[in-house]
């Protein structure tokens, strides 16, 4: 099997490349890819400038922080990377996520790749994102850096909770609208559902989810939860936004009239430790503000 | 009497269908409000009772398009079936829903703001403008059955093929166009409804005024021509009306294949023979039989997921059923698929033209190899930066020529085997087993490697193959039942492929880039197994090629030289499905090499099998080298697939083609 997959064709063009790498073994990478958004915002987020970024116009659009320095090579899609533009870039290290398994093998013979996964099956994904971070600042010699990202962010959502309050506080419901009539709820073992316990809030979405956290449901499910708060992230599409405000079902939510639906900016679901703090701030932000709005 | 009492059988069945979907309607809806509160709810909820709310914003909108949905798509498959004489055509057949599904998928990344006016009319632009497109080619070849329904499927195959690409190079908006796509019926007010109404109404009123002159269209052309009627104008107008019909229904609600073509089958294999009964009844039928399925998804849909696309769920149980269906049908207008092409009179002197087409592949392979795009622009490699690169562009360039040849030879094949020069592999569904495979390695490891999809995709191959062997052999490898059962094949797969990814899982755009025909997974291994199959495979189909020169000339002069009918189309449709399947698992099922490659072997004038399955090869290889070298550069770093591009470039041409061609 070995011998077929191997050999065949362009095995003796790719033993330069082989040879080249094992040079590179032991040391500090320091021009490193990085296929997935989540990965790239925490590396630069340690301080750290990655060599090539994927699909960086769609990063800047629904990651936008933190922003990727300039001169960020582009590497193509998140889950077809350029294998030309990979080779070409000359990386001591490909950082990547599980999810992109079957592509692992030929960036093996790039370079040497690092393997992270936030989103497992059973694992939390807050926690996945802590660790993910270490190893990933262990691989680039940046665990001092790692240390005090986290515990900023630690610090950041203990301070969030405490703005908080212990005020009583109604269930959540966080979803992401795709037409008026469906959605994207995130459920308890989504990042954000992870987030939502941090900060000592009920998720109100208790049903069982994908992997990835979320569940795909009608508004008639949401409908289920007329005690909740509802909180949307964008990109909200103008036929959702005329569901909220006109005479249907989404209109005549409870929730919606009781004035408990809120607008949040893009958050990154699928993200890394970093979007969970932005995600927080943003949460307790427009809380906070309600709180303001109904004590005034 | 007989007659009568056929029909009678028909209207018993359509009220049992009917009490069904109301006992069904009664109980759940019981179970949910006490009947006393259904009149206040249904016209005056209580803005304080949330199920009084769901009640009037989202059952009962629900049920109501759901009856309007099936009796829509009823009356459209009755009316496509009569006037294409083809028990088989459908909404699907004619590019209605592609078509409007690449319109949504345009708005939604390129002009959101179309969507505020509404997605429906932008459906509906979509669906006019495919169907537009198919009419134009149709009335240049006289509304010929045969040309609709094929233009209709390449039409749709190609729009399919563009939206794929389209919504690869912008993932984050694939949801919601998921579960467009797969048929949700899920309603939040009465909007929907209020569309739908007015529109099914006014064609079933334009129906019944022309009921009486459709039934002219049993006759055959000469016979109605003497009566004074224009057969082409009644057809055009009643396709027309059908097209309306259907692209308003998906338009609102999405894809809901199987309704529009069971439900004319059934009121016609429970006796309604008359065309009256099949108009009046299909559309009962249809409704109410949407009515129970989506009952039935809407029960189920709080044990196993939140949300199940009833449009995905009536394919998966329609398909299963037609397939039954198909070898009990009898074929009205019977050989419908076996019009001939006209040869073209010129003969080609053949040296020459494979010096030609050798010299274009040799090209097209260093060119391929060669030149290449990176951050700083277009390059020719240098030894350097060749060797850097050549890992990554040599199995591509092999995988390409490989998978070109062999899906031209295929071609060929089956556009002898089935006597049709417009059927291609994609026809066989041979590329939605693969899909399924993939699904199924999907499910079974949430990362699957390489060889396991590769193990699932070949299942999943050889199991098509198999039901198409099986079907085969019970109609006596008639041409016909061969496509047919294909087409039914592919949408039950594709039903299977859009409700895994209407879920929502972010996997789906893995699965999404193989459809689209990417040989990005392309590397050494993947390349000495694909020439490893490839070689004997090609090898074997010139052994073939006396079969290949009879089997076109019908069956009788095929007896008559002493062939063995059931044997020469068992070995031809086996060696064609596993060049299809060896093809489409490097390089995805959406490619249009099957279908071009023969057609411009055949337009060079090459009208015997073997200089046909030669020069079809050197084609199919030299566009699937191009169109994946023409993939990498253009939006580099993203990739298009080499299947889109090689449909950019093919299909244009065959509708061009077709329309210029003479009948």
């Amino acid at each position: 099997m070995t011998a077929t997959r191997r050999g065949i064709l362009g095995a003796a063009l790719a033993l330069p490349v082989l040879i080249g790498r094992a040079g590179a073994q032991g040391a500090v990478p320091t021009r490193v890819a990085v296929v997935d958004w989540g990965l790239a915002s925490t590396m630069v987020s340690l301080g750290l400038v990655p060599a090539g970024v994927t699909e960086i116009d769609l990063y800047n659009r629904w990651v936008s922080e933190p922003k990727l320095p300039a001169g960020v090579q582009d590497l193509g899609l998140r889950t077809e990377p350029n294998m030309e533009a990979l080779a070409s870039l000359r990386p001591d290290l490909i950082v990547t996520t599980p999810f992109s398994a079957s592509v692992i093998p030929m960036m093996e013979r790039i370079a040497p790749t690092l393997s992270l996964g936030t989103f497992m099956p059973g694992a939390e994904p807050l926690e996945r994102s802590r660790v993910v971070t270490r190893e990933l600042a262990k691989r680039l010699g940046a665990e001092a850096q790692a240390g005090s990202l986290l515990d900023r962010i630690e610090g950041s959502f203990d301070s969030l909770r405490r703005r908080l309050g212990d005020r009583p506080r109604r269930p959540i419901l966080l979803a992401t609208f795709s037409d008026a009539r469906h959605a994207r709820v995130y459920g308890t073992n989504s990042l954000f559902g992870n987030v939502l316990a941090r900060l000592g809030l009920s998720n109100a979405w208790q049903r069982p989810t994908t992997f990835w956290g979320f569940s795909v449901a009608d508004t008639e499910a949401v409908a289920a939860y007329p005690e909740a708060q509802l909180f949307y992230h964008d990109p909200t599409s103008p036929d959702v936004l005329r569901g909220f405000a006109g005479d249907g079902l989404l209109g005549h939510l409870p929730i919606v009239r009781a004035g408990r639906a809120y607008r949040l900016p893009a958050v990154w679901a699928y993200g890394d430790v970093v979007a969970a703090e932005r995600f927080a701030t943003v949460l307790v932000d427009a809380l906070v503000a309600r709180d303001g709005s109904h004590a005034g | 009497m007989q007659a009568e009492l056929r029909a009678h059988r028909a209207v018993l069945l359509t009220g049992a269908v009917m009490a069904l979907a109301v006992g069904l309607v009664l109980v759940r809806a019981a179970g949910y409000l006490p009947p006393s509160s259904w009149f206040a709810a249904a016209f005056h909820p209580n803005a304080e009772n949330v199920r009084e709310l769901i009640f009037h914003y989202s059952s009962l909108p629900r049920l109501v398009t759901a009856l309007l949905c099936g009796m829509g798509l009823g009356l459209a498959g009755a009316l496509f079936q009569h006037i294409l004489r083809n028990p088989l055509a459908s909404p699907t057949t004619l590019g209605v829903e592609a078509g409007a599904q690449l319109a949504l998928t345009i708005a939604t990344v390129w002009a959101p703001f179309l969507l505020g006016g509404g997605r429906e009319m932008v459906a509906l632009a979509g669906g006019l403008a495919s169907t537009g497109v198919i009419f134009a080619v149709a009335w240049a070849r006289g509304f010929s059955s045969l040309s609709l329904v094929l233009t209709g499927l390449i039409t749709g195959l190609f729009c399919g093929s563009l939206t794929v690409a389209i919504r690869l190079l912008n993932q984050e908006y694939i949801t919601s166009l998921f579960i467009w796509g797969a048929g949700s019926l899920s309603q939040q007010d009465w909007s929907v409804v209020l569309y739908l109404l007015p529109r099914v109404a006014a064609a079933m009123a334009v129906t019944a005024l022309i009921a009486r002159p459709l039934n002219l269209l049993t006759l055959d052309d000469t016979s109605a021509g003497s009566l004074g009627v224009s057969l082409p104008l009644l057809r055009g107008g009643g396709l027309l009306l059908a097209v309306f019909l259907t692209s308003t229904v998906t338009s609102a609600v999405g894809v809901i294949g199987f309704i529009g073509l069971a439900a004319p089958q059934v009121a016609r294999l429970s006796g309604a023979r008359r065309l009256r009964d099949r108009l009046i009844l299909s559309p009962l039928i249809g409704g109410f039989l949407l009515v129970i399925v989506d009952q039935c998804v809407q029960a189920a849909s709080g044990e196993f997921a939140e949300l199940l696309p009833t449009g995905a769920v009536t394919a998966l149980f329609g398909a299963p059923l037609l397939l039954w269906l198909l070898p009990r049908l009898r074929l009205a207008g019977a050989g419908w698929l076996a019009e001939r092409a006209t040869a073209p009179a010129r003969r080609a002197r053949q040296t020459p033209l494979f010096a030609i087409l050798s010299g274009l592949l040799i090209l097209a392979v260093i060119v391929a190899a060669v030149v290449g795009r990176g951050p700083d622009g277009f390059a020719v490699a240098d030894a350097d930066t060749f060797a850097l690169l050549a890992p990554w562009r040599l199995p591509r360039v092999a995988v390409a020529l490989m998978a070109g040849a062999m899906l031209a030879v295929a071609g060929v094949l089956i556009q002898r085997l089935t006597q049709n020069p417009m059927a291609s592999p994609e026809i066989l569904g041979i590329g939605t087993g693969v899909a399924l495979g993939l699904i199924v390695a999907m499910i079974l490891s949430p990362a699957p490697s390489r060889s396991l999809q590769f193990a699932t995709g070949s299942a999943g191959a050889l199991a098509v193959l198999a039901l198409l062997l099986w079907s085969g052999v019970r109609s006596r490898f008639s041409p016909d039942f061969l496509l047919l059962t294909g087409i039914a094949l592919s949408a039950f797969m594709d039903a299977l492929v859009v409700s895994f990814l209407a879920v929502g899982d972010p996997r789906a755009s893995q699965l999404l880039a193989w459809i689209a025909g990417s040989t990005y997974r392309a590397d050494d291994g993947s390349a000495g197994m694909t020439l490893a199959v490839a070689m004997p495979l090609l090898a074997a189909a010139p052994l073939l090629s006396r079969w290949l020169d009879i089997l076109p000339l019908g069956e009788d002069a095929a007896r008559g030289l002493g062939v063995d009918l059931r044997l020469a189309r068992f070995s031809l449709m086996l060696l064609a499905a596993l060049l299809t399947a060896a093809a489409v698992l490097v390089t995805g099922p959406l490619s249009f090499v099957g279908l071009v490659g023969p057609h411009l072997a055949r337009m060079l004038g090459l009208n015997r099998a073997l200089p046909q399955l030669a020069a079809a090869a050197l084609i199919g290889a030299v566009l699937m080298v191009s169109a994946d070298w023409v993939g990498r550069l253009v939006i580099y770093p993203l990739q298009l697939p080499a299947g889109v591009v090689a449909a950019l470039i093919g299909v244009p041409y065959l509708i061009w083609h077709l329309m210029r061609r003479e009948r």
